[in-house]
């Protein structure tokens, strides 16, 4: 572009800024959202009970499975950890002589949740709970998972592009650390707010765009294993070895006992926690018990497996060791994903997060603020402002309205509803879009208020819709001490709080006297 | 933004950031997954390593071709100057593979 | 306990780093400080964050520990700043307060885990 390396990054910065802005922002709230979703999950399945040590629900899970399944090919449990209150299970049966097996998993008929206290099966609602925030943060919804994805690396990529190109554009990053002029002209004071939120954060958005596309770098950079392996098995086998499948003996031989097994797991990972067991030939002499390490454990998100003999419980062998770059892509992986053990770590990331949503909202923002002073007619603005505006106020204030209108979907709908969760998703989608539809009827500034004001609502109205409709209320969350469900609902009230707090902004500025000053930038929406 | 003493016609600048932006998304990925696939040939590490530090760094590539495919002076010297590295790299893999073979 | 002195240590830190700076100065403190005082201010905020890792790392390890300290110092600048929008003066007498109690509350973490242990 002709002028200088400033002027062009800048120009950059603001128009892939504005095109995958809209979708960047909805990404980046449901991600925020997903380093709860265990907890999302727990409170979306109002049936299911209170976390419970491992060893207890391993040992309801292989009292289960030895008399649901006994002649099973392999099972599989996913253990809870101290935020889940259920075991996954899910078992593969034995082939029938002369048909072959099927390899990929089946659907309902061979899977089951149980209880991780009472190792009693549980059947939560039909609902994706928190697994769908964190699905549509990388995969959106309605597409193929693959185009999804790639939709989804796009705007990854853009956001880097964004990020790097902002950072090019900021003329005074040291000067104005800790620059914030709420007070002063609108574009002036929304630009600080746009770079507080950026620079003081820097660090976290770098890092989870970067470490974002990591995650994904299979689907979007697999050259580099094309170019060194002929079948892509082969480097699957060298990045995750497993142990050598064994046929079945066919000699009956009672099962080690699972807790014993994962303690020793547990005392060679140095106190690490199991996560996935997996047991091929159950019952049999030949059987084999892999115990998969939590993935919160480490800052690497593999933690690596340990194969023992599933009658005697002797440790046979260990993933070997990955090498520094294998580990770097784990770490990165790791630290995309947050799932260390620390409360407090998980609610540094939220917040961080929370930061890089007001990033890009006030980035959109700003885009109409600076363009409203330079509009030839202010009331009558171009076809791409008003596109621009309307779909700001419809997306910043949509998702996260749309979010909590899948949370009371997920209260309100009947239990027994066929295609109960695809109508929760549903609701997410027609909320937002709702709000877009409302965003471009009304006026702007009193579509911000009033779309402000109603995603506000949805949200901190949720845990008295959940305490209207189900047993899971503050107050019998207070009383029996199940703080993840206190602090959820706080979290509700105080998101609630924090969205009517813009839309009174927003108010404000629709109520400031008008001819004082005659630059109309000065009553920008808020 | 730039050349507000003289503005090139709509027409021209639509071309010109059409130019670009095609060069970056587009032309930005051959180069990242070129030089992906290079240094996953020729970095002197085990295979599983090399080709790990070369997908990893394959992104910060893309990023860095899509920010110059906006800077340089003329999209056309990005073209010019995008497919001679693309094909260097392509070049620098034939050779690899015709040394040693893929696993 | 230690984490709360962290995140104090961190807030102080930044707070004595934005004294270093003319612009924040007479809104802070209420006047214009000496270049000495500057210098001293600036090497009191590379103190303070410096003081915060260690509190992060003692409490976390070395790995979780630096992700932890580079969370927490995002967040302690973003008050900080925040503050200073609105309260200049309390955000300056809050540093004063978080520097005086952080390595109160390391010395009490302190005697709890080696002299109650």
């Amino acid at each position: 572009m002709k002028g200088s390396f400033r002027q062009s990054m800048a120009w950059l910065h603001t128009w892939s800024g504005l095109v995958f802005g809209w979708v960047l922002f909805a990404m980046f709230l449901t991600g925020t959202a997903s380093y709860f979703r265990p907890e999302i999950t727990r409170w979306m399945e109002p049936e299911t009970g209170r976390p419970a040590s491992y060893a207890q629900a391993a040992q309801g899970a292989v009292a289960y499975l030895t008399k649901t399944a006994p002649d099973a090919e392999s099972w599989s449990i996913t253990l809870p950890d101290e935020r889940q209150a259920t075991a996954r299970l899910f078992w593969r049966p034995a082939p029938t002589p002369g048909e072959e097996a099927p390899r990929r998993r089946g659907r309902g008929d061979n899977r089951a949740v149980l209880d991780a206290a009472t190792g009693e099966p549980v059947s939560p609602r039909d609902t994706r709970g928190g697994e769908f925030f964190y699905r549509v943060h990388f995969q959106m919804h309605y597409l193929p998972v693959l185009q999804g994805r790639w939709v989804a690396g796009l705007c990854a990529m853009f956001m880097l592009v964004a990020i790097l190109s902002g950072v090019v554009t900021h003329k005074r990053i040291f000067k104005d650390f800790f620059t914030f002029r709420p007070r002063k002209a609108a574009q002036r004071s929304w630009l600080d707010a746009h770079n507080l939120t950026a620079v003081l954060a820097l660090p976290f958005h770098l890092m989870i765009t970067y470490t974002g596309l990591v995650t994904l770098m299979g689907l979007y950079m697999p050259w580099g294993v094309t170019a060194n392996y002929k079948a892509p098995e082969t480097y699957f086998e060298a990045m995750f070895p497993r142990a050598e499948e064994v046929e079945r003996s066919g000699v009956a031989a009672p099962l080690a006992n699972l807790p014993g097994v994962l303690e020793t797991a547990s005392e060679q990972w140095g106190g690490g926690r199991p996560w996935i067991v997996n047991v091929s030939n159950p019952g049999d002499a030949s059987a084999v018990i892999e115990v998969t390490r939590h993935s919160g454990d480490q800052l690497a998100y593999a933690g690596g497996t340990l194969a023992f003999n599933g009658v005697t419980g002797q440790l046979i062998s260990a993933t070997p060791e990955p090498g520094p770059a294998v580990l770097t892509n784990r770490v990165m992986y790791g630290l995309h994903m947050g799932r260390f053990a620390d409360p407090i770590l998980r609610w540094v990331y939220f917040l961080c997060s929370l930061a890089g949503c007001a990033m890009v909202a006030t980035g959109l923002v700003l885009w109409t603020v600076k363009r409203r002073a330079q509009l030839p007619d202010p009331d009558r603005p171009h076809f791409g402002f008003r596109l621009v505006e309307r779909l700001n106020i419809g997306t910043i204030a949509g998702v996260p309205a749309g979010m909590a209108a899948m949370l009371w979907a997920n209260r309100l709908l009947p239990v027994g509803m066929a295609g109960r969760a695809e109508w929760e998703v549903h609701s997410f989608f027609i909320a937002w879009s709702g709000m877009i539809a409302w965003a471009c009827a009304r006026p702007p500034r009193r579509a911000w208020v009033e779309t402000l004001s109603a995603a506000a609502f949805l949200v901190a109205a949720l845990p008295l819709v959940s305490a209207a409709t189900t047993s899971r209320n503050l107050v019998s969350a207070l009383l029996t001490g199940d703080w993840a469900m206190v602090a959820f609902d706080l979290t509700l009230l105080a998101l609630g709080a924090a969205l009517a707090f813009c839309a009174l902004k927003a108010g404000a500025y629709r109520s400031a006297p008008k001819p004082r000053r005659r630059t109309r930038t000065e009553e920008a929406p808020a | 933004m730039s050349g507000r003493v003289v503005r090139a016609p709509l027409w021209q600048r639509c071309a010109d950031v059409a130019a670009r932006a095609v060069a970056a998304i587009g032309l930005g990925y051959l180069v990242a997954a070129l030089a992906a696939a290079a240094l996953a040939r020729w970095l002197p590490a085990p295979r599983l390593e090399a080709t790990m530090i070369g997908s990893l760094a394959s992104f910060a590539i893309f990023a860095a071709v899509a920010m110059w495919a906006f800077a340089a002076r003329e999209a056309w010297r990005v073209w010019a100057f995008g497919c001679l590295v693309a094909s260097g790299l392509a070049v620098l893999i034939w050779l690899s593979l015709l040394m040693e073979p893929r696993l | 306990m230690i984490l709360t002195a962290a995140f104090l240590m961190a807030y102080a830190g930044f707070a004595a780093l934005c004294l270093s700076m003319t612009k924040h100065q007479v809104e802070t403190v209420g006047r214009r400080l000496v270049p000495r005082e500057q210098t001293l201010a600036k090497a009191g905020g590379a103190a303070g964050l410096g003081a915060a890792f260690a509190c992060a790392v003692v409490a976390e390890g070395w790995r979780f520990g630096s992700v932890l300290w580079s969370g927490l110092i995002m967040l302690a600048a973003l008050a900080l700043t925040l503050l200073l929008a609105y309260r200049p003066r309390t955000a300056a007498r809050i540093a004063a307060v978080s520097a005086y109690f952080a390595p109160l509350l390391i010395a009490a973490w302190a005697l709890v885990t080696f002299i109650g242990a």
